[in-house]
Order: structure tokens, then sequence, then C-alpha cells
């Protein structure tokens, strides 16, 4: 096929589809709690925690934990790195989506 | 078994996806919701007060200046509730950079208009067949359907409330009439602070 891009050429660490949604997540809205990460995207606590870490690990993800009202909140968000590779990805794919590449 | 380009479309289209959605969750109206509920059950606790009786039909038997009074009242809070959910809501989409208009925000808009339209038209008829008991009844179930087409484009946890809504009106409409002032004070008053507290709990969880 003209134009294929192998998803080896993606990425990997963002097409993973969890960790898609979690980046996406977060590029839209800027940062977000572990509890609303979870709840917009469906998943269990286990589910995000494991993926949020292999973003971390990339350097892709800033994790921010924090006592508010003695209570712990998780706050996430794209580290400039994760940014910056969104982005790439973003490009890559809709080069081939279109079927410009 | 998808292939690499069906998959590669499915990612485009779920980053789309997404990336909508979370925009949509960061604008669930938190504190809009507690202010404009509050202000509803406040008109609901001053309506009681001034007929006795939590039968929204007792309002229509209040002297005219009294009437007009409940009647502005009642105006007055729902105006002021629409007005500050888009005042919260531009600012926090302005916070967050981006637009009230993306899709699934006009999509839950439209999505909601025909359940309102249809509200209004049976209230228009009810009003002129002078049947103002199942005035309350109809708006809550009416508003819970809109609610829940509108969350269909949204998270669950407008659809929930919709859910209760239609619950509530159900019941207005066919066995709690003589309750209905305190119903719509329980749907639209305390629902929507109980909403709101929820949002400004998932918000700093």
């Amino acid at each position: 096929m003209s134009g294929f891009i192998p998803p080896s050429e993606l990425d990997q660490v963002i097409h993973e589809r969890v960790r898609l949604g979690i980046v996406s997540a977060l590029a839209a809205a800027g940062e977000l709690t572990f509890v609303e990460l979870c709840d917009l995207l469906k998943l269990t606590p286990g589910n995000l925690s494991v993926h949020s870490r292999v973003l971390e690990k990339a350097g892709y993800l800033l994790i921010d934990k924090e006592f508010v009202d003695r209570k712990p909140r998780t706050t996430l968000k794209l580290s400039a790195k994760g940014k910056e590779a969104f982005r790439r990805y973003l490009e890559r794919l809709e080069e081939f989506v279109k079927g410009r590449k | 078994m998808p292939s690499d380009r069906q998959q590669l479309e499915d990612r485009l289209d779920r980053i789309k996806e997404i990336m909508e959605l979370a925009t949509e969750y960061k604008l669930l109206p938190d504190w809009a919701a507690i202010v404009g509920g509050t202000m509803i059950l406040i008109a609901t606790l001053i309506t009681y007060r001034l007929t006795g009786s939590w039968d929204v039909a007792a309002v229509f038997r209040l002297g005219e200046n009294r009437f007009w009074l409940v009647a502005a009242m009642w105006s007055g809070s729902v105006l002021a509730s629409i007005l500050l959910y888009y005042v919260i809501a531009l600012r926090d989409a302005k916070k967050l950079g981006v637009s009230l208009e993306s899709r699934p925000s006009q999509l839950a808009r439209r999505s909601m208009a025909p359940a309102l339209f249809a509200s209004a038209v049976i209230t228009l008829r009810l009003l002129l067949d002078g049947h103002l008991g199942y005035l309350p009844g109809i708006w809550i179930l009416g508003y819970g359907v809109a609610l829940v087409n509108a969350g269909l484009f949204s998270t669950t946890a407008p659809r929930i409330l919709g859910l209760l809504f239609m619950a509530v009106g159900t019941a207005a409409i066919v066995c709690f009439q003589r309750y209905d002032l305190a119903l719509t004070g329980l749907t639209f008053g305390a629902f929507h602070v109980a909403f709101g507290c929820y949002v400004l709990s998932k918000k700093s969880a």
C-alpha cells in the first residue's frame, strides 16, 4: 500500500490505546487529577497507574502528588517532552491517514 | 482483526473523541450548579412561606401582587442561573484555551432542544386549559429527558442526573401532584447543588 507507515515508526509509548487516551485527554485539558482521568477514560485505578508509570518513565508525564485537606491528590500533566512527542505522533498519524507520506 | 490502516484511523478518531470529551469534562458546571440550585431552593422556601402549601397550584390562588412577586422571583432565579452558567463556562473555557462551540458542546445543546421545546408546547396547552398542576412535573420530566440526551455527548454524570429528574418528574405527574413545589425544589434545587458538589469533589479528588 503506497504511503503506508508501519506502526513501528510511530511512537510506541503513545500509540498504545490506553496511553493514547491519557495523552490526548491531558493535551486537551492541560491537567487532570487521577480520579478525573479514571472517570473520563473509564479505567480502573490499577490500569491507569500502570500506563501512567510507562509515560512517566518515558519522560512524557509529570505526576504531582500533594495533600489537600489532609487527603492525597494526584495531578497529571504532560511534560514539554510529552507535548512534543504527542505533536510529532499526531503529525505522523495524519500524514498516513491523509496518504501524503 | 483490523488492518493496520484501520487501526491508525481508529487511533486518530479516538484522539479527537477523547480530546473533545476532556474539554467537555473540564467544563461541567460546579459552582454554577451549586449557586443556581441554591437560588432555586431559596425560591422554593419563599414560595412555600407565601402560600403555605407544597402545591404549585396554590401560587395561582395568591393575590395579584404576590403572584407576580413569585413569578418574578422564579423567572429571575432561572435567568440568573443560566447567565451564571454561561459566565463561569466562558471563564473556564478561556482558562483552558478552548471554545464553547466545540462539537460535543453544540451536540449537547442541540440534543436538549427537542425535549425543552416539547415541554414548552405542553406548557402552553396546559396554561390555555387551566391544568396548572401538571406544569412542574412536565418541566422536571422534560429537563430530565434533555439532560439524558445531552449526556450522550458527555460523561455519565449528566445522564444519571437526567434519569433522576425523569424519575421524580414522572412521580410528580402521576402521583405527587400536591407536592410539586417540593419536588421542584428537590430536583432543580437540591439535585443541582448535589451535582455541583460532585463535580467539585471530582476536580479536587
